[in-house]
C-alpha cells in the first residue's frame, strides 16, 4: 500500500522549494549551493517515486539513474565549491553581492 | 558515502573561506522576500502540476522486491559503460577542482 | 549667290574692273585682320601691310577710273553694277552689290589717294607711339570700310560700311583712351552719330516698304531709277510731304549726323582728341564727307518731283543746313585758340559749304567742293600735325610763333593750304569750289539769302585762316623749347597735297567745266572765252574782293605782332562779351547738356531708383518670405524631426539602461529571473491542458 504517488511527488516538491528558497535568499555562496544540492535530492527523489510506481520496476532503470545523478552531483559539488574558494582568494569574500564583475 | 564526502567537502570549503565568521548584514540577503515568493511560487506550480495529474498515475502497485545484490549486478552487469564514464567524470571533476583551487593559492603567492 | 554682272546703259562689255571691285574695299580691311593678330612692337610689318594694301586699292582705283573715263570721252555713260541676294526668305529678298560710276570712281581714287598720302605721314607722326601697329590696324579698318560706303549699290551694304566707318572713328579718336577727355570725345562722337543713325535707319526701312529693293541700280528695278522713284513720289508721308521728300528727310538726317552739320555737329571738334593723322583723314577729308557722298548717292530721290528750276522740300532743308551750319561754325573758328580746333570748326564750316552746295546747285557742285576740300583739308592737318610735333606737342596758338623761320617747308605748304581754303583766286583749287557754290546759290529759284549768308562765310574764312596763320607763322616764337622741321617722311606727303590743291582747280573752272560734264555725263570742250562772260567775271570779281577784305583784317589786326598768350586778343578787346560767345563756342554744348543730356540723366536716375527700391524691393520681399519660410521648416525640423528622433534615441537608451540594470552581475538575480520564468510557462502549460 504505502503513500500514494502524489505524496512522494509533494514532498519532493516541497524539497525543491526549500532548496530553491535556501539558493535565493542566502548570502554566502557556499550556502547557495547547498541549496542547489538539496534541489539536486529532490529530483532524485522524485526519479525513485515514479520507478516504484512505473510500469517495469525490475529493470532499475530509475534506481540506475538515481544513482548517477549522486555522482554527477558530487563531482559538481567538488568543482564548484573549487570555485568558490578560488573566488575567495581572488575578491576577499565569499559573499555573492559582492560579486558583480559580470556586470553588463 | 556520498553525503559523508559531500559533508566534509563543505566542511573543508567553510573553514578555508572563514565562512564561521558573521557577516555584517546577517545571513540574508537583502532582499530575501522576493526570493522566498519566488521559491514559493514555484512550489505552488508543482504542486499544481501534480494534483492535476494525479487521475492519470497509478495509486496502488507492489512494492518492487530490489535488492542490493540486483543493484550491484545491474552495475557491472548491463550498466557498465556508464559507470566508468562516471568515473571518469568524478577523476576529471576532482582534478579539476584541485587544480582550479591550487592555480589560485600559488598566484596570489 | 546670284551674280549679275551688267553694264547698263555702256556699249562695252560687262569689265573685268567691275568684277573685281570688291577687292579695293576687302584689301585694307583683311590687312587690318591680319595686322590685329601682329604683336605690338612689330612696327615695320604692320605698317608695310597697311602702306600696301591701300596702294593695291589705289592702284586698283585708278583703273577703275581710267576705264570709266574712257567710257565718257568715249560719249557713252557709263555705270556697271554687280549684285548678289545675300539673304532669302521665301520670296523676299535682301540684295547687295556694288557699282562702278562717274562719281564712284572720283570719289575711290580721293580717298585713296588722300588716305595712302596720310598713311605714309604716320609713318613718321606716330613713331615715338607704343601702339603703333593698333594704329594701324584701325586705320586700314577704316580705309576699307570707307571705300566699301564709296562702291555700295545698295542702301543697306552702305550702311553697314557707314557703321564701321562709325566704329573705327569711335576707335581713333579715343586712340590714347588712357586719357579721360579722349575716351569722352569718342563717346560722343558714336553718341551723337548714332542718334542722326537712327534716322537713317528709318529712312531706309521706309525705303524698303515703299518700293521693295535697296539696290540703287538693278536693271531699271533700282531703287534710284524712274520706276521706284515714281512710286515713293506718289506715295503721301502726311505734312504735305510725299514720301520721297520724307525719306530724302530721314536720309539726311543721318548724314548730318556723320557730316557734322548744325545740332549734331558737337562731336566733331572733340574729335581733336585723336591723334593728329587721324582728325586729318577722318575728320577733315574722307568721313565726314561720307554724308555729302551719301547725299549726292540718293540725289535721284531727293531730286524727285522738282522742275528744272524748282527745288524739292529735302534739298531746300539741305541748302538752308548747310549754310547756317558754314556761317556758325565760322564764326566760332575766329575766337578759338586750338590750332587743331581752328581747323576743326573750319571743316564743320566747309562741310555746311557741300551740303549747302549740293542742296543749291546739285551733286557736281558739292562734289567738286569736297574733293577740293579733301585735298587742302587734308594738308592743313597733316601741317598743323607738323607743326605741333615740330612744336614738342603745344598746341596752343598762343604759344607757337615765327615758325616761317624754323619750319619753312611746312610754313609754305600750310600757306598754300590756306590760300586754298580761303578761296584765294585763279591759282587755288578753293576758289574754284566755292564760287560754283555761290553761283549756285545766286541763281536758286527758293531765295537770295543763303548767297549773302555763304559770302558773309567767306569772309570770316579767310579772316580766321589769316589770324592763325599770323599766330603760329609770322611774329616771334613764345613757345618753350626749339621748334624743329618735320622728318622727309611727313613733309614729302605735304608737298604733294599743296600740288593737288593748286592743280585741281583746273578740272573744274567755267572755262573747262570738266568735273561737272564728266559727272553728269555731258561732254564739255575748252572755252577760254567762258571766263568773259559777264556772270562769271562779276561773280569772280566780288568773291576775290570778299577774299581780299578778310585777309586784309586779319593781317591789319593780327600781322607780324604776337601777343603774349596771357594777353586778349585783340578783337577780344573791342568786343568781349561777342568773344567770349565765340570762344565758348555759342554754348551748343551747354545747351545739350542742360536738356538732353540733364533729361537722359534724370532718367537714369529715376531707373537707377526704381531698380533699388522697386525691383529691389520686391526682391527683398520674396527674399523675407523665404527667410519665413526657411524658419518655420528649420522649427518643424528642430522640434518635430529632430525633437522625435531624438526622443526616441533617448527612450531607447534609457530603456537600455534600464534593460542593463538587469544584469548586474549578481548570479541570484539571474536565478531568480529563471525560476520566475520557470513558474510563468508551466503555468501557462497547466492552464491550457486543464480539462
Amino acid at each position: 500500500m504505502g503513500t500514494p504517488l502524489a505524496g512522494y511527488l509533494t514532498v519532493a516538491a516541497l524539497l525543491f522549494a526549500i532548496g530553491l528558497a535556501g539558493a535565493l535568499t542566502r548570502r554566502n555562496a557556499i550556502l547557495v549551493l547547498i541549496g542547489i544540492e538539496l534541489m539536486l535530492n529532490a529530483a532524485n527523489l522524485n526519479l525513485i517515486a515514479f520507478w516504484r510506481y512505473g510500469p517495469h520496476p525490475e529493470a532499475l532503470t530509475g534506481v540506475m539513474f538515481a544513482i548517477f545523478s549522486i555522482a554527477v552531483a558530487a563531482a559538481e559539488a567538488a568543482v564548484g565549491l573549487g570555485l568558490v574558494i578560488s573566488i575567495y582568494r581572488h575578491a576577499n569574500t565569499s559573499e555573492l553581492d559582492k560579486m558583480t564583475r559580470m556586470k553588463g | 558515502m556520498y553525503i559523508g564526502a559531500v559533508a566534509i567537502l563543505i566542511v573543508f570549503a567553510i573553514l578555508l573561506t572563514r565562512g564561521a565568521e558573521l557577516p555584517k548584514e546577517g545571513v540574508f540577503s537583502r532582499t530575501w522576500p522576493v526570493g522566498l515568493v519566488i521559491a514559493a511560487a514555484v512550489f505552488a506550480v508543482l504542486e499544481w502540476a501534480v494534483l492535476q495529474s494525479v487521475r492519470a498515475v497509478p495509486q496502488q502497485t507492489a512494492v518492487p522486491a530490489i535488492s542490493v545484490h540486483d543493484i550491484g549486478v545491474a552495475l557491472v552487469g548491463r550498466y557498465v559503460l556508464p559507470l566508468e564514464i562516471v568515473a571518469l567524470l568524478l577523476t576529471a571533476a576532482t582534478i579539476g577542482a584541485v587544480i582550479v583551487a591550487m592555480h589560485e593559492k600559488e598566484r596570489t603567492r | 549667290m546670284i551674280l549679275e554682272s551688267t553694264a547698263s546703259t555702256s556699249q562695252f562689255a560687262p569689265s573685268s574692273i567691275t568684277g573685281i571691285l570688291w577687292l579695293i574695299p576687302a584689301v585694307p580691311i583683311i590687312a587690318s585682320g591680319v595686322i590685329a593678330l601682329l604683336k605690338q612692337p612689330r612696327r615695320k610689318p604692320a605698317a608695310a601691310l597697311a602702306i600696301g594694301a591701300l596702294s593695291v586699292s589705289l592702284l586698283l582705283s585708278l583703273i577703275a577710273f581710267v576705264h570709266v573715263v574712257s567710257g565718257w570721252a568715249h560719249g557713252a555713260a557709263v555705270r556697271e553694277f554687280v549684285n548678289f541676294t545675300w539673304i532669302r526668305v521665301g520670296p523676299a529678298h535682301v540684295d547687295l552689290g556694288w557699282v562702278l560710276d562717274p562719281l564712284a570712281a572720283v570719289m575711290l581714287v580721293m580717298v585713296s589717294f588722300v588716305g595712302l598720302l596720310i598713311f605714309i605721314y604716320s609713318v613718321g607722326y606716330m613713331e615715338h607711339d607704343e601702339n603703333f601697329t593698333r594704329f594701324f590696324c584701325f586705320l586700314s579698318l577704316f580705309a576699307g570700310a570707307m571705300l566699301g560706303v564709296v562702291i555700295s549699290n545698295s542702301l543697306l551694304l552702305l550702311f553697314m560700311c557707314w557703321e564701321i566707318v562709325g566704329l573705327t572713328s569711335y576707335l581713333l579718336i579715343g586712340f590714347w583712351y588712357q586719357k579721360p577727355s579722349a575716351a569722352a570725345a569718342a563717346k560722343k562722337a558714336f553718341i551723337t552719330t548714332r542718334f542722326g543713325d537712327v534716322f537713317f535707319l528709318l529712312g531706309i526701312v521706309w525705303l524698303f516698304a515703299e518700293t521693295g529693293t535697296l539696290l540703287f541700280y538693278n536693271h531699271g528695278l533700282g531703287s534710284l531709277e524712274p520706276l521706284s522713284l515714281a512710286i515713293v513720289l506718289t506715295n503721301h508721308a502726311g505734312l504735305g510731304l510725299s514720301a520721297a521728300g520724307a525719306i530724302g528727310l530721314l536720309i539726311f538726317a543721318g548724314a548730318a549726323g556723320k557730316s557734322g552739320q548744325l545740332p549734331l555737329h558737337v562731336w566733331l571738334p572733340d574729335a581733336m582728341e585723336g591723334p593728329t593723322p587721324v582728325s586729318a583723314l577722318i575728320h577733315a577729308a574722307t568721313m565726314v564727307a561720307a554724308g555729302v557722298y551719301l547725299i549726292a548717292r540718293v540725289y535721284p530721290l531727293m531730286q524727285i518731283g522738282a522742275g528744272p528750276n524748282e527745288s524739292t522740300t529735302a534739298l531746300t532743308v539741305v541748302a538752308w543746313v548747310g549754310t547756317v551750319t558754314a556761317v556758325f561754325a565760322a564764326l566760332i573758328a575766329v575766337a578759338q585758340n586750338d590750332i587743331k580746333r581752328i581747323l576743326a570748326y573750319s571743316t564743320v564750316s566747309q562741310l555746311g559749304y557741300m551740303m549747302a552746295g549740293l542742296g543749291l546747285g546739285g551733286v557736281a557742285v558739292g562734289m567738286f567742293h569736297l574733293i577740293t576740300h579733301a585735298f587742302f583739308k587734308a594738308l592743313l592737318f597733316l601741317g598743323a600735325g607738323s607743326v605741333i610735333h615740330g612744336c614738342h606737342e603745344e598746341q596752343d596758338i598762343r604759344r607757337m610763333g615765327g615758325l616761317r623761320v624754323d619750319m619753312p617747308l611746312t610754313f609754305l605748304t600750310y600757306g598754300i593750304g590756306m590760300l586754298a581754303l580761303c578761296g584765294f583766286p585763279i591759282v587755288f583749287s578753293g576758289f574754284w569750289s566755292k564760287d560754283a557754290i555761290l553761283e549756285a546759290a545766286q541763281h536758286w529759284s527758293v531765295a537770295k539769302t543763303p548767297f549773302y549768308l555763304l559770302v558773309f562765310g567767306a569772309l570770316l574764312t579767310a579772316f580766321y585762316m589769316t589770324r592763325q596763320v599770323c599766330y603760329v607763322f609770322l611774329g616771334y616764337w613764345r613757345g618753350h623749347g626749339e621748334a624743329h622741321e618735320s622728318p622727309t617722311v611727313m613733309t614729302l606727303p605735304l608737298a604733294i597735297l599743296a600740288f593737288f590743291a593748286m592743280a585741281l582747280g583746273l578740272i573744274g573752272t567755267p572755262a573747262w567745266p570738266w568735273f561737272h560734264a564728266f559727272l553728269e555725263n555731258r561732254s564739255t570742250l575748252f572755252d577760254i572765252h567762258a571766263f568773259i562772260e559777264m556772270r562769271f567775271l562779276l561773280l569772280m570779281g566780288a568773291s576775290s574782293l570778299v577774299v581780299f577784305l578778310g585777309l586784309g583784317l586779319g593781317a591789319w589786326l593780327y600781322g607780324n605782332k604776337s601777343p603774349e598768350p596771357e594777353e586778349p586778343d585783340a578783337l577780344e578787346k573791342s568786343a568781349p562779351i561777342l568773344w567770349a560767345g565765340l570762344r565758348d563756342r555759342l554754348y551748343v554744348d551747354e545747351f545739350y547738356g542742360a536738356t538732353v543730356i540733364a533729361f537722359y540723366a534724370w532718367g537714369a536716375r529715376v531707373a537707377d531708383w526704381m531698380d533699388r527700391h522697386v525691383w529691389g524691393g520686391i526682391v527683398a520681399a520674396v527674399v523675407w518670405l523665404f527667410g519665413l519660410w526657411a524658419k518655420f521648416n528649420r522649427m518643424l525640423d528642430v522640434n518635430w524631426v529632430d525633437g522625435s528622433f531624438d526622443k526616441t534615441c533617448e527612450e531607447l537608451s534609457s530603456s537600455g539602461g534600464l534593460l542593463a540594470r538587469l544584469q548586474d552581475g549578481r548570479v541570484q538575480s539571474y536565478l531568480r529571473i529563471l525560476a520566475v520564468a520557470v513558474v510563468v510557462l508551466t503555468a501557462i502549460l497547466l492552464w491550457s491542458s486543464r480539462r
